[in-house]
């Protein structure tokens, strides 16, 4: 079968963004760790997170930059942005400015951003709006070929509860559709104009929050990021981005490992 | 988008102004021992007096600073002191910047470019590396092998043209090195193998300590002056022949142990614009520990006031006063009225400044000094076979050109594997120290032939000059509370002439002494610089002063 066939992770840099509050974090950790805390301090820790994704053909390893709260007075740092291959813009579908937010975030990205980075636009709190119109997410069905789960197995359980796209059972009864501001519709058609991925999602009953990262797994265009080094008109193949052998971990001795010289 | 968010307490324990490289590396350590951080920059961009800009950024930062800083007002200071001359004594300051016009092309790719305003290599020992290490921001930046470091000679094969010749990196590299003879190479063993040992206690150099090191070279290794000039300017990176022996020691010795820790070269090139991109990895360092940031005019202190429980600040984003236990910023960021500082007791009180010249240029097309040649092939043969496409040319050079009776121009080329710039092209930085007496030197004027020995065709060429307060040589003070109150720790900026390769180390440790200024030498609290360093240390190198 499949997992016979020895697959190396490609690593991914993927970054959050969005309006505080809106449960960036909260998304991280529910896919990371399978996990939900109620009341969750702004995010204080954690340089980033790891998490693998596996899929038909390819694992994929993402390690995802939280905002760690320099977005509050817009002064996220350009290494934030820098090399990332993926963005997970999220809002909050019970409040429409952090959708005008999320706008300006996408336009940032487009701004800082490689050209070709996928940007998954996620409405996430669903599970404070009633189900019959949280129709939503219908548009990323959880079909995804997650043979081995979107994530590791604990969180796979979870998953199999939650990611179906059956209301949620958590929903409380009392949500009803006034608390939802943001139209499934009006986002959806934003992000496809824009040219994003597209969500509906709870990070507090998990409802499809591997499906964001899987799909975004599936998007992204290895082919044409990790092979060989594009050749300068010049001959010089130290490319920064893609020849990750020229650069030295200083976490470790490597005694003169590279050859190149003599 | 206007963000009249305000912040979240009245009070923190420490507000650091500026993300230079040392407020950057304390700010991280204060919040990672559990203070509570707010750091503010006046600036739209991270990094101050470090910062790497993108191309339209530095063209910005070369306008607002094309005249000299009128006396009552110091340009960088974000206060107009009244009369008070007395700040700029201990500030930095730019002046006659100038800049080509962006061609559309460059327009268009003005965001791929890292120009740094502190051009730097990072030796593979020393504080900053340690920090990098223990802090762990380590992951955040990604550093490669300086590839080359080269030494111009005046005399040439044809008349008025020079040769540029290799500096061999290591041991090996010397013993491959044909155009130096056998006895040469004895004696450049020994000299080095001296270098590395600890020569503090050497009879060799008693009573020698203050002579000028070309002059110990001769008299007591013996070693020939083309030699000599090789050592002087490519290994203990001096600036002149005649820089005192024991301080150009310690230096060649850190140097010479560097070599082989991450490769064949003492020197580490940070990418993304080297020290711009190592203050933002510990500022987002700091912000995951829970720091505020703040950047831009809304973070510009409107008023600093020291008071008996600390300091008070005004800043724009906060509709009411901030206070604080203790503040660090450096002079530049500070009214003089809180940042005049003792001058520190063993020093003469007329502080000598270095005023440096610079020059930042861009091309499109390979310099020559790059290219590697086909080893040991015979050319000839070369011809029909790929044998030159295999041939790695190198991406990254330290150029250096002596000058008779001045101090040597220092030229550092970054190519693409930098990521500073975009594919096939390379940035190049020119700086030479002048005395201050010759302060109307054009700095243009002055760089501009060396740079046309590098390369004829630069689409972008931008000059200033620098005038830093000498307060870092070697012995100078740092980062120490004020006279005023206890509660200011007020930075030195690096202020010596050897920014390319002392600059970064000098930040880290600045960044260290303010740290430790606030939370004491004590035992066990938790910031990066406490921590063991197990093996690191074992070469004894991390013990310097």
């Amino acid at each position: 079968m499949s997992e016979e066939i020895p697959v190396k992770a490609v690593q991914v840099k993927l970054v959050l963004l969005g309006e505080a509050a809106v449960g960036k974090s909260s998304l991280v950790l529910r896919f990371c760790q399978g996990d939900f805390n109620e009341n969750t301090s702004p995010t204080i820790g954690a340089a980033f997170l790891t998490q693998k994704c596996r899929l038909e053909n390819r694992i994929v390893k993402f390690e995802i930059w939280d905002t760690a709260g320099q977005e509050r007075f817009h002064s996220l740092a350009p290494m934030y942005y820098r090399n990332a291959q993926a963005a997970v813009v999220v809002y909050d579908v019970t409040k429409s400015a952090s959708l005008e937010k999320a706008k300006a975030w996408v336009k940032e990205l487009q701004r800082q951003a490689n050209a070709n980075i996928v940007i998954a636009l996620v409405g996430n709190k669903v599970d404070l709006v009633s189900s019959s119109t949280a129709s939503p997410a219908e548009v990323a069905k959880p079909k995804v070929a997650e043979n081995e789960g979107g994530a590791d197995a604990e969180e796979n359980e979870d998953q199999e509860d939650d990611a179906s796209p059956s209301p949620s059972p958590s929903a409380a009864e009392e949500a009803s559709d006034d608390v939802r501001q943001v139209p499934t519709a009006e986002a959806e058609a934003y992000a496809k104009e824009s040219g994003l991925l597209f969500f509906e999602a709870s990070a507090k009953t998990g409802h499809n929050v591997g499906e964001i990262f899987t799909e975004i797994a599936k998007t992204i265009p290895f082919d044409t990021i990790s092979p060989k080094p594009t050749t300068a008109q010049s001959g010089n193949r130290r490319s920064a981005n893609t020849n990750e052998n020229n650069n030295v971990n200083l976490g470790e001795n490597q005694q003169a490992k590279k050859g190149g010289c003599c | 988008m206007s963000n009249q968010q305000e912040l979240e307490s009245d009070h923190y324990d420490v507000i650091v102004i500026g993300t230079g490289l040392a407020e950057s590396i304390a700010a991280a350590s204060l919040a990672k021992a559990g203070k509570n951080v707010l750091h503010l920059d006046p600036n739209e961009y991270y990094g101050g007096e470090q910062a790497s800009l993108t191309l339209d950024e530095y063209v910005d930062w070369s306008k607002s600073h094309e005249n000299p800083p009128s006396a009552s007002s110091s340009s960088s200071s974000p206060y107009s002191s009244p009369g008070s001359s007395s700040t700029s004594t201990s500030t930095i300051r730019y002046r006659d910047c100038s800049a080509t016009p962006l061609t559309p092309e460059l327009e268009d790719d003005r965001r791929r470019y890292a120009i740094s305003l502190f051009p730097s290599i990072l030796p593979s020992r020393g504080h900053l590396i340690d920090t990098l290490i223990k802090s762990y921001v380590s992951k955040y930046v990604s550093f490669r092998i300086l590839d080359q470091i080269a030494l111009y000679s005046a005399e040439g094969q044809v008349q008025g043209e020079g040769t540029f010749k290799r500096v061999p990196g290591s041991k090996e590299e010397i013993f491959k090195d044909k155009s130096i003879s056998l006895i040469d190479k004895r004696k450049l063993m020994k000299f080095l193998l001296f270098a590395t040992g600890e020569f503090e206690t050497d009879d060799l150099l008693k009573g020698k300590e203050s002579q000028p090191l070309s002059q110990f070279l001769s008299e007591s290794f013996s070693i020939p002056p083309s030699l000599s000039e090789s050592i002087v300017y490519a290994i203990s990176h001096c600036s002149t022949p005649d820089e005192p022996t024991l301080g150009a020691l310690k230096r060649t010795r850190r140097y010479l142990r560097s070599i082989g820790r991450y490769g064949n070269n003492a020197f580490l090139i940070g990418q993304y614009g080297g020290a711009g991109e190592v203050a933002q990895g510990f500022c987002r360092a700091c912000a995951v520990f829970g720091g505020t940031y703040v950047l831009g005019p809304s973070a510009r202190p409107t008023n600093i006031e020291s008071t008996s429980e600390g300091v008070l600040v005004n800043i724009p984003c906060h509709p009411r006063a901030v206070t604080a236990s203790h503040l660090i910023a450096s002079p530049n960021n500070l009214p003089s009225s809180v940042s005049t500082s003792d001058p520190p007791p063993s020093s003469p009180s007329t502080l000598k400044d270095y005023v440096t010249l610079h020059g930042v240029a861009i091309t499109k097309t390979m310099p020559d000094i790059l290219r590697r040649k086909t080893t040991n092939a015979d050319p000839s043969e070369a011809g029909a076979s790929d044998i030159t496409e295999e041939v790695e040319n190198d991406d990254t050079a330290v150029i250096l050109f002596p000058r008779d009776g001045q101090h040597v121009v220092k030229c550092y080329i970054n190519g693409e594997g930098t990521g500073s710039c975009p594919a096939g092209q390379y940035i190049i930085y020119l700086s030479t120290s002048i005395p201050s007496s010759h302060q109307t030197m054009s700095p243009s004027e002055t760089l501009k032939p060396y740079l046309d020995k590098i390369t004829s065709s630069a689409i972008f060429e931008g000059y200033y000059i620098s005038t830093r307060p000498s307060s870092s040589d070697s012995s100078g003070s740092i980062a120490q509370y004020t006279a005023q109150s206890d509660k200011v720790v007020v930075l030195s900026p690096y202020g010596g002439k050897e920014t390319l390769t002392e600059g970064l180390d000098w930040e880290a440790l600045q960044g260290e002494e303010a740290y430790h200024a606030i939370m004491g030498r004590g035992d066990g609290t938790k910031g990066f610089f406490e921590k063991d360093v197990s093996e690191e240390e074992e070469m004894g190198i991390g013990e310097d002063d």
